[in-house]
């Protein structure tokens, strides 16, 4: 990855544009660029802290956005997203699976902040309360889709252990085993 | 709203797609009128600001949140397809040796 002469943009920000130009990269079909992504993606430690503090500058807004002056609100909401966060993201969870994590807290935390502000409010018009209600449902699509990637990469990661006995297909998926002809 | 001839406050409002205007009175009761109807526009318009601000701060909110997701949503679909995963009809499917080969 090369520098760039930009001076203006933080380390973090300049980071997360090299990591999306790779991202794109991959997407398009790019070869080149697979080798460096998936030795991102292995557990790199850098990736994982630069997304870290994406997630952070995030949460921070969101936290300070919901609590306003109230710091007691505050300190409890914070907590309540770290537990949140530990519970989704699970013992060991890989890097992707910890932004993911993330990722749903956070939606979470901007579901539930929009509806409470819509609640409290009083004497809106029509076309007020539509784009209330509006931004509610894409808060509730964001937090859906997040969840269902979370889902989706768990699903596919999990190693499946394929025996055959006989003409007969066993399938052990974490645990569960299902039959099969 | 305003001072007709200088001399009498009046409200103008519609009424069935008509201008009606409607005399209020003159001197000091006119005064009063013009003073609360003063107050309640700018009641309003603070109102409006306020709103406007709060809708401008979450729409900073949410993309920020979005641009964070897509990251997120991008890597996701980088790692599977790295891993040998491809999408068919939104479902990820895992890509076949042979197939991959040519």
């Amino acid at each position: 990855m090369s520098e760039r002469p930009n001076t203006e943009q933080s380390p973090a920000s300049r980071d997360s544009r090299e990591l999306w130009e790779l991202v794109r990269r991959a997407e398009n079909g790019d070869a080149k660029a697979v080798p460096a992504l998936r030795q991102l993606l292995s557990g790199s430690a850098a990736l994982a802290e630069m997304l870290g503090n994406l997630a952070q500058q995030v949460e921070v807004s969101l936290i300070g956005n919901a609590a306003g002056k109230n710091l007691s609100f505050k300190e409890g909401l914070t907590r309540k997203m770290e537990l949140l966060r530990q519970e989704i993201a699970g013992p060991n969870p890989t890097i992707l699976e910890r932004l993911l994590a993330e990722r749903i807290a956070l939606c979470w935390l901007a579901l539930h902040d929009a509806e409470i502000r819509f609640a409290q409010m009083r004497d809106l018009s029509i076309a007020q309360a539509e784009s209330w209600q509006s931004r509610i449902d894409r808060a509730h699509r964001r937090y859906l889709s997040s969840i269902k990637t979370l889902a989706t990469v768990r699903k596919l990661a999990v190693p499946v252990l394929q025996v055959n006995i006989a003409k007969k297909q066993v399938n052990i998926a974490g645990g569960a085993a299902s039959e099969g002809s | 709203m305003g001072w007709d001839k200088g001399r009498y406050y009046t409200r103008s409002k519609k009424v069935n797609g008509r201008v009606v205007r409607e005399y209020i009175g003159a001197g000091e009761a006119g005064q009063l009128v013009a003073r609360i109807d003063e107050n309640e526009r700018e009641l309003k318009k603070a109102k409006r600001d306020a709103e406007h601000a709060r809708r401008v701060k979450a729409d900073a909110l949410d993309a920020s949140l979005d641009d964070f997701c897509k990251l997120a949503e991008s890597l996701a679909h980088a790692a599977l397809g790295v891993t040998g995963f491809h999408q068919h009809k939104g479902e990820w499917r895992k890509q076949r040796v042979g197939k991959a080969k040519h």
